[in-house]
């Protein structure tokens, strides 16, 4: 994290809010208007931000690269490496350089837009590192998720196998309850389970360092 | 009449501020900051649209939009801005 000497210009937009990228959070002020920003490197060369000005759409967020960077093949790869490393949802990619657009204008899908289960195992590992000794209940994770991730129309529909649940709180319920799934954060030992949800190891911790979420400790 | 716009920049403690938009509206120009390292030259950054409830310019120009804006941001890159009607 560091704060840029550069100005930067945007290439791509996510139908993320910040917090979902990052614990690390400042604010700042330019050209354009207030923002809220963290800023990365990748491998001590690529140099990038996520912003959200006050005129932004909530729960939206702007990747920016600096203004040196032009050639359309390197953005493009950039970009590309950041959506592997934050390992963020094509779903969730609302518009990127290349790409024809209006002014004010963008959609959110509805084809693709809801939450998965691998999306959900990364965001309660999130949530919980931030809590009081890097554990969360299932609870508290259900009641977070929503500050993370829009939910969508899908997400908000009632579980069939739980009537009393919506579809996206299954979807939590599944990450934590699932003890036995190769790709579940217990197995690839990114958490452990608690008596009402999960503590994240040192090595979850690692893990959302590696991805940007947290400064390495 | 002006080609583009709508488009807003909100009030800020330290650059868009109310002096500044009086001065802007009195002569129907915007003058941008040129970036740090040379770059386009002076550039304005604007939202699209109108202001709603908030406190700010709204202005047109016939300066078309440079494309490194975003369908959230519009770069306008020029020595001279010229703005049709405008509230401040």
């Amino acid at each position: 994290m560091f704060e840029p000497d550069y100005d930067v210009v945007p290439q791509a937009i996510f139908w993320r809010p910040l917090r979902y990228f990052t614990m690390c959070i400042r604010e700042g002020e330019d050209d354009l208007d207030l923002f809220e920003a963290a800023s990365f490197t990748i491998g001590n060369e690529i140099k990038f931000d996520l912003r959200v000005y006050r005129g932004h759409p909530e729960l939206t967020v702007t990747l920016y690269l600096p203004d040196t960077v032009s050639d359309e093949r390197i953005i493009a790869e950039t970009i590309d490496m950041v959506i592997r490393g934050m390992v963020i949802p094509l779903a969730a990619v609302a518009w990127r350089r290349g790409q024809n657009f209006e002014y004010g204008s963008l959609e959110r899908p509805k084809s693709d837009d809801r939450l998965r289960e691998k999306e959900a195992r990364i965001l309660v590992l999130k949530i919980a590192a931030q809590q009081p000794g890097c554990s969360a209940s299932t609870s508290l994770l259900k009641r977070e998720m929503p500050k993370y991730i829009e939910l969508s129309e899908r997400d908000r529909t009632r579980s069939p196998s739980r009537p009393r649940e919506f579809v996206w709180q299954q979807v939590v319920g599944n990450v934590v309850s699932n003890q036995k799934s190769n790709e579940g954060p217990f197995v690839r030992g990114l958490a452990v389970r608690t008596a009402d949800g999960l503590k994240v190891t040192k090595k979850g911790l690692d893990y959302l360092s590696k991805m940007g979420f947290r400064t390495s400790s | 009449m002006p080609a583009h716009g709508p488009f807003n920049r909100r009030e800020t403690p330290t650059g868009q501020t109310p002096a500044v938009a009086l001065k802007q509206v009195a002569s129907g120009e915007i003058w941008g900051r040129t970036p740090k390292n040379g770059g386009l030259g002076p550039t304005v950054q604007a939202y699209p649209g109108l202001l709603v409830n908030r406190r700010g310019i709204e202005f047109t120009t016939d300066i078309e939009p440079h494309p490194n804006g975003s369908p959230f941001e519009v770069r306008l890159v020029s020595s001279l801005y010229r703005r049709g009607p405008a509230s401040v």
